[in-house]
């Protein structure tokens, strides 16, 4: 799915507004601003979305620099998505078993345990659980080319439609949209009489008479 | 009616009622390149896919209909159709669907252009491509065979090519470049589709052309049975 390996799966969109007059230091401190960053077990987000260079998506370490995303005429990154997904089932199994140790060696009585008290016991359950989980991660490889205005986004989804490309907007200070038929129709060079028919244009039934389910009407008439 | 059965949710902005309105356009284009593709005997010339001074014969792209195609009537019933296999370029079945009203959301392609060969698939609701398959861009070149070393067994396992080791940045700017040469193809082909669309001989010409064939191809099949 990726642009430098396999078989490519991708939307296009089309993009709206003007390059960076520089784009390597303007994009620089775009993109290291809205860096990935990894979670740790210990910290309170559940998830976490920035960009990450093309070819090292998993060095955390690397900086985000000029040279990683600016390729002539291309800019290329890639979208990284963490995310632990713990079931709350098992999180309250968790925390529940925490509760009945505390009844059990601290001989405490389960009604006075105040909200705030459950709640911290549910952190830390959270934060051990964490731990022993492995994020799910998604990368999604994004290429403006700058020359046609065009954005390939190689993912699907709300994934490339939403999360990407909203972050894509805020980072390069441009407008996108899908290029989706209608909109590459409406894109084309057609002339003012062309674009006023194109307005107007509603969807043309191949077989009129499969619309109004009389398939067969005619031969029901001969029979 | 009571009051508080007004629909009162906020309309959507102008310009995506706009687009969602012609949404049909993709599974339109889907269509009409399939029965074109049919009629032109896969293959066409596309000048406006090639930089100006190309000479004509290197215009001429060829096409094959792939493994893959699905189908969805555009009535309330949303019947989906979902064909895969050889042999979609004479589908009883995608005519028959076609017949009942449905047109297609998903086609699969190869696109010969020039020397170079792409898979891909066609997805008519967002305009996406799914599963392309570039030329073989980084193998080594064939050499001529040496006569001295034994033929290989054509039966026993292919021998894989060597790779050419290329930076990062050749090999995501030949991908991308044989990306945009695919690209310019498909768009040359929706543009001609559009423009197709919204002439007056739409209906009279390209519908009538599609309904022959489907009429056509189903009346072959009935004469066979």
């Amino acid at each position: 799915m990726g642009a430098l390996a396999g078989s490519l799966g991708y939307l296009r969109f089309l993009v709206t507004g003007e390059v960076a007059h520089n784009p390597g230091a303007t994009y620089e401190r775009a993109l290291s601003s809205r860096r990935f960053l990894p979670l740790s077990p210990a910290g309170e987000p559940l998830e976490s979305a920035g960009w990450v260079p093309l070819e090292a998506p998993f060095d955390d370490e690397r900086p985000l620099t000029r040279d990683l995303f600016v390729f002539g005429e291309l800019i290329a990154v890639c979208y990284r998505e963490d995310r632990y997904a713990i079931p709350r089932a098992l999180l309250k199994r968790e925390a529940r078993k925490r509760l009945d140790k505390i009844v059990r060696e601290e001989g405490k009585d389960p009604k006075s345990f105040g909200r705030a008290f459950i709640k911290a016991v549910e952190a830390a359950a959270l934060a051990e659980l964490k731990a022993k989980t492995i994020p799910r991660t998604r990368l999604c490889d994004v290429v403006w080319d700058t020359t046609r205005s065009e954005l390939r986004v190689f993912g699907r989804g709300t994934l490339a439609t939403e999360r990407v490309a909203s972050l894509f907007e805020r980072s390069f200070q441009v407008k996108i949209e899908v290029g989706s038929y209608p909109a590459r129709a409406f894109a084309l060079d057609l002339g003012s009489r062309a674009a006023g028919v194109l307005d107007r244009l509603a969807p043309g039934w191949l077989f009129p008479d499969a619309a109004r389910g009389q398939e067969n009407a005619a031969d029901e008439e001969a029979a | 009616m009571r009051a508080d059965d007004k629909d009162q949710s906020a309309k959507a902005p102008p310009p995506v009622r706009r687009l969602a309105e012609k949404a049909f356009l993709g599974p339109e284009f889907l269509t009409w390149l399939y029965f074109t593709l049919l009629e032109e005997e896969l293959e066409l010339p596309l000048p406006a896919a090639f930089a100006k001074g190309t000479p004509d014969e290197e215009t001429l792209v060829g096409f094959a209909i792939g493994k893959r195609a699905a189908l969805r009537a555009l009535d309330a019933s949303g019947a989906r159709v979902a064909l895969s296999g050889g042999g979609l370029d004479d589908c009883g079945e995608l005519l028959q669907a076609v017949r009942r009203g449905a047109l297609l959301e998903v086609l699969a392609l190869e696109v010969a252009i020039q020397s170079r060969v792409y898979t891909l698939t066609l997805r008519a609701d967002d305009g996406g491509l799914v599963g392309v398959k570039l030329p073989d861009l980084f193998s080594e070149p064939d050499e001529s065979p040496d006569p001295t070393v034994a033929p290989p067994d054509p039966l026993g396992k292919k021998a894989r090519k060597p790779k050419l080791k290329l930076p990062l940045e050749d090999v995501l700017a030949l991908r991308m470049q044989c990306l945009s040469e695919l690209e310019a193809v498909l768009d040359a082909l929706f543009a001609q589709f559009v423009t197709r669309r919204l002439a007056r001989a739409w209906h009279s010409d390209d519908l009538a052309r599609v309904r022959a064939k489907v009429a056509q191809g189903l009346k072959a099949r009935l004469a066979e049975a």
